[in-house]
């Protein structure tokens, strides 16, 4: 294909009247309701559903910093988890047009730094990774009660990372005859350096693999969505200011490395796009690039700023009218 | 030298333990004097030198080093506890257990270590630095390894985060007043106070000109006590009192001597209810063990207020024992301290010359007569920072940031607690790229850029690429805004063409065309290619024939199922998504069509995955159309019950029959569109569709694709009912009992096995066949078994 301007404009811009930093924002499944979390201890939702920016809710409970959040699918209503400094994981649910919390887990001995939520299709399940090294596993059943389950020691140090892998069974693309039970995994990053991937077994968590190859701490993996390809990509980024793209073809064990970019700068963050080919990448020069992967298998800068060239063009202003 | 001989209330010899080391307890009660060959516990409130004192308790101990440093537990719950460090191991133990054995055993140094101290906010956590460079933060619960681990001498090609020292640390205090601090002593003259949640930045330090043997905080103010190196300067047996307070801290203010050798160890004693004074315990080589009042005037020195006015403290007793002192000085300078007086004779003879006449006058004038004593003026500046970057490493990792968190919390783990994300991009619903934190100047593009891949003229001059972040704008005042692009274009798929994308089963031909033109619309002059494509392979005159014999079918043929799934994987790879989605609803429709004329819709127009179905999803998420299509496919291929029939029966037949039969599977696969071994991918194409489609809210769209997936049968869950065996007390599934095989189920009325629907009363646990039963109690109330039970009153009730 020959290279294309791809124009990515901007479609909303929200103050949010954080009185501190925000260390995360997300939007729902549907692209209308956008959650941040800030150093303020608050969480702030709003409406953003047709270029409008309309307050919500003011989401109090943290007694420290917020660090991530995360939406439940919506099949499961307005839910939203967040995990702070305070060690806490707060379940919040919407309930006719009222925030309130649906569960607080408050069984870490450290700063809680990441929360996920699982495939809808597992269920309402919930990863949190912690600086006293564990993982917690909460899920519930929809009457209540939340059961958690924790791997504790899973990463030395601490965790600063959970990502779930897409609902699809490992190997569910070439077994032709019968459909296999989908097993749950997800992937954490921590100070110990490593990427680990987690298995449910017979109801216990167990150590699936370890990735090894960077060489500070990871401070973010994600497992990359899947569009039916038979394989599974997991980014991870760390203070070693490389990102590591892993591979797998769906049939092995075996995980191939490949650095996508030594950066000048630590990387805090990977997000995946919902197709799986494009990685945003963030870090702390405050910079974002975005990568894709050519049909050839080789991960390109579609936004690098210094070498002036790529194939993505981001526009503020108005979008233009041919959408 | 200068000195303050004050308020010495109490000295004890214990010439006989030869320790080396010394602690106090946290209840002021008891000090542990450690050495080689006893551990000795004496009361504070009554010492009594001498072998047999019952105030003196020794524990015997067998080693064949000397313990390096001894510290309690601060805290009350835990007073029993001490550690002890003895070469390059800490041991915990109880002060209950007589036996010497340790609680457990810290290893982690390499080297000796130097000295440890309790958190006073934690009660399990123990700092310890040794000679081999490291600080180790431990939690005694936990004794295989240091939580936390800090370098904190510079070495060359370290590549660790922090140092602050040149030299080995020969001391370490926990703040009493910040969870986070520590001050560290070191051979290298510095006193440094570093928080080790950061511990890149020294927070404070002094420069005593001789290297420093313990420092430590006071237990009132802000003040800081430090000895210095015994072996190095004979002579220099004083302790130093600093306030560390910001203006203060330039110079010691007080200074005690009167120990004859050097001052081994020195600790606070813990204040006394209802007394205002401060005490402090030294244990020296010279065997003795003093204990010093610290008078509130010395507490006010160190920004500790008293609640006592300054004028009676400077005409009271205070000044009283300043004289003293100052009388016992002389008596030292004459008698014992002979080294002291020729270092140090001119500057004393000076002091001692102008008598002062209150503390205060007096600390003025000792202050600046004291040779030994520099003060590094820049430490707020904290040279050291600088100096902890190995060469060749980045500076801070960590922006200096104007809002750093406030803690309100805080334990000994926070420094594994990575420094918080500041900014960032997340990917959300379906392509919206949210930015936080990012202090976006974006360039503004005045260029008109076209959405889309194909209409698009490639400009001869690359584009200028997205600057997302300007980097002289690093520090905002204010929290930026969130801003959210739409990148969708980025992914290849489009609301638009989900939203008008047909499929429709009874025409695939006639669906593609309308997609074709749909994707012309808005300039996707790539999907036109591929929607006509698909059009001509789903025509009705590519149909495959069911019969074997009049020819390859269509999809066997190079542009048949090749040509799709081709168009599949580029689709997929690259522009991927849109094509394939697009594509996808293709193959979708042919699935249907396959469905009507079985083999041949199969074939022809299924060949791509979701040609036909997706018509309407298909458009924008190509790939997830394709999927869909694919999954169709194999539905349909599945659904096909006639064939499965006929090879049942066949299956009976001869095996020329069935060898016919199973040609013409072969045949019926072979006219697929879609590669039948491909339909799990399929189905996976499929089903992300449907979940962009859903995050679209485009519902109906993504329930027409899911019509064409194949999902296996959920599995039950939630309430079952079982039925136990009234023979055997066995759970029955199934009709009947697996042991004894009786009926699960019997008919009160016919009195055979239930097979089918059945009633049965919950109160006498009698019923049957549910035409039975209606027939029963039309006309009747009680149980028909004559149990006596009104069953359908009980039953009304029981409902209520």
């Amino acid at each position: 294909m020959q290279k294309n301007i791809i124009t990515v404009s901007l479609a909303n811009s929200v103050d949010t009247g954080h009185e501190d930093m925000i260390h995360d924002a997300q939007l729902d499944y549907y692209g209308t309701k956008l959650a941040t979390c800030s150093s303020d201890r608050s969480i702030k939702l709003f409406d953003v559903s047709n270029g409008q920016q309309v307050p919500i809710a003011d989401l109090r409970g943290h007694e420290g910093p917020v660090w991530q959040i995360a939406w439940a699918h919506p099949m499961y209503g307005s839910i939203l988890a967040s995990c702070g400094y305070d060690r806490k994981v707060i379940i919040w649910k919407e309930n006719g047009g009222s925030w309130e919390k649906l569960h607080e887990y408050a069984n870490h001995d450290s700063s809680v730094n990441s929360v996920c939520f699982a495939p809808y299709q597992l269920g309402l399940i919930l990863a949190c990774g912690s600086s006293d090294g564990a993982i917690s596993i909460l899920s519930t059943t929809g009457d209540g009660t939340w059961d958690a389950k924790k791997i504790n020691n899973a990463h030395t140090i601490g965790c600063n990372a959970v990502s779930w892998a897409p609902a699809t069974a490992p190997n569910a693309l070439f077994d032709q005859t019968s459909r296999q039970q989908t097993v749950k995994r997800f992937v954490s990053g921590g100070c110990d350096n490593l990427v680990k991937i987690w298995r449910e077994e017979e109801g216990q968590w167990v150590e699936d693999q370890k990735l090894e190859g960077h060489s500070d701490w990871v401070r973010d993996v994600a497992w990359a969505p899947s569009i039916g390809l038979p394989r599974n990509i997991i980014a991870s980024c760390s203070q070693d200011c490389r990102v590591i793209i892993w591979t797998n073809d769906g049939t092995s064990n075996q995980w191939v490395s490949h650095v996508l970019n030594k950066f000048n700068d630590v990387v805090w963050h990977v997000s995946w796009s919902i197709t799986g080919n494009i990685l945003a990448v963030s870090g702390g020069d405050n910079k974002v690039t975005l990568w894709k992967e050519s049909v050839e298998g080789q991960w390109t800068c579609i936004s690098d700023v210094n070498k002036g060239q790529g194939q993505v063009q981001i526009m503020e202003g108005q979008r233009s009218s041919s959408g | 030298m200068a000195a303050q001989w004050s308020s010495e209330t109490f000295v004890a010899e214990f010439k006989d333990l030869q320790a080396n080391v010394m602690a106090l307890d946290c209840l002021g009660s008891w000090a542990l004097l450690a050495g080689k060959k006893v551990y000795a516990f004496v009361s504070l409130d009554n010492p009594e030198e001498g072998e047999s004192s019952p105030t003196v308790v020794r524990v015997a101990r067998q080693s064949k080093w000397d313990t390096c440093c001894v510290q309690f537990n601060p805290h009350a719950s835990h007073a029993q506890l001490y550690v002890t460090a003895c070469n390059q191991r800490l041991d915990i133990y109880s002060m209950d257990d007589k036996s010497g054995n340790a609680r457990c055993s810290l290893k982690a140094h390499s080297w000796i270590i130097s000295d440890v101290d309790w958190s006073p906010f934690d009660v399990n956590v123990v700092a310890s630095c040794s000679i081999d460079s490291f600080t180790y933060l431990w939690d005694i619960r936990d004794s295989k390894k240091p939580v936390s681990t800090f370098q904190t001498v510079e070495r060359q090609y370290s590549s660790s985060v922090y140092t602050c020292h040149f030299s080995k640390i020969y001391g370490l205090d926990w703040s009493p007043n910040s969870e986070f601090h520590l001050v560290t002593a070191s051979q290298d003259c510095y006193v440094r106070i570093w928080d080790y949640t950061n511990p890149k930045n020294c927070e404070g330090s002094i420069n005593s000109g001789a290297p420093v043997w313990r420092a430590r905080y006071t237990p009132f103010g802000t003040g800081l006590m430090t000895v210095v190196v015994p072996q190095l300067r004979r002579g220099e047996n004083s302790l130093y009192l600093w306030n560390m307070d910001a203006q203060n801290q330039v110079q010691p203010i007080h200074t005690f001597v009167g120990h004859k050798d050097v001052v081994l160890e020195f600790q606070w004693r813990r204040q006394t209810d209802g007394v205002r004074d401060y005490q402090l315990v030294t244990w020296s080589r010279d065997q003795s063990l003093r204990i010093w009042r610290i008078e509130p005037s010395l507490q006010r020195l160190c920004g500790h207020d008293t609640g006592e006015g300054l004028e009676l403290d400077l005409t009271g007793s205070s000044y009283n024992s300043s004289e003293s002192t100052i009388k016992d000085l002389r008596e030292l300078s004459q008698s014992e301290s002979g080294p002291l007086e020729e270092d140090q004779g001119v500057k004393t003879t000076t002091v001692m010359a102008q008598q002062p006449y209150s503390l205060q006058q007096e600390f003025n004038l000792m202050n600046k007569n004291i040779p030994n004593i520099t003060i590094d003026e820049d430490e707020r500046r904290s040279p050291d920072t600088e100096a902890s970057f190995p060469r060749g490493q980045q500076p801070p990792i960590v922006q200096p940031s104007p809002y750093l968190p406030l803690y309100s919390l805080g334990s000994f783990q926070d420094s594994s607690i990575p420094f918080p994300r500041t900014s960032g991009a997340r990917f959300c619903s379906n392509g919206l790229l949210v930015l936080f934190g990012v202090p976006a100047e974006m360039k503004k593009v005045s260029e008109c850029f076209i959405d889309g891949h194909d209409t698009h003229k490639p400009r001869s001059g690359r584009h200028r690429k997205h600057e997302l972040v300007d980097k002289s704008t690093k520090k905002q005042q204010s929290v930026g805004k969130v801003k959210i692009f739409d990148g969708t274009p980025l992914l290849g798929i489009s609301r638009f063409l989900a939203q008008n994308y047909k499929l429709d089963v009874n025409d695939l031909e006639g669906s593609c065309r309308h997609n074709a033109s749909i994707a012309a619309s808005i300039g996707r002059r790539d999907l036109v290619q591929v929607w006509n494509m698909v059009s001509v392979m789903s025509s009705k005159a590519l149909s495959p024939n069911p019969n074997p014999d009049s020819g390859t079918p269509w999809a066997r043929l190079p542009f048949g199922r090749r040509l799709l799934q081709y168009i599949c994987n580029v689709q997929h790879k690259d522009i991927g998504f849109q094509h394939s989605s697009t594509v996808g609803p293709n193959s979708f429709n042919l699935p249907p069509v396959a469905i009507a004329p079985t083999s041949s819709s199969t074939h022809g127009p299924p060949v791509h995955p979701g040609t036909g179905h997706m018509c309407e999803v298909a458009s924008q998420p190509n790939l997830a159309a394709l999927f869909k299509a694919a999954v169709a496919k194999n539905k349909r291929s599945l659904s096909w019950s006639e064939s499965y029939d006929d090879f049942k029966i066949y299956d009976i037949k001869n095996p020329q029959e069935r060898a016919a039969e199973q040609e013409r599977l072969q045949h019926e696969d072979n006219s697929k569109m879609l590669d039948p071994a491909r339909w799990q991918q399929h189905e996976e194409f499929k089903q992300s569709y449907a979940r962009i489609l859903y995050n679209w809210r485009l519902l109906e769209q993504r329930s027409h694709i899911l019509q064409f997936t194949s999902t296996p049968v959920s599995q039950h869950k939630g309430l079952e009912f079982a039925v136990h065996c009234h023979k055997c007390q066995q759970e029955i599934r199934g009709p009947q009992c697996s042991s004894c095989k009786h009926p699960a189920l019997q008919c009160a009325i016919c009195h055979l096995g239930v097979l089918g629907a059945a009633n049965f009363c919950l109160t006498c646990g009698h019923g049957g066949h549910t035409a039975h039963m209606m027939e029963w109690f039309m006309k009747k109330g009680v149980c028909p078994t004559g149990c006596g039970c009104d069953c359908l009153r009980e039953n009304i009730f029981g409902g209520l």
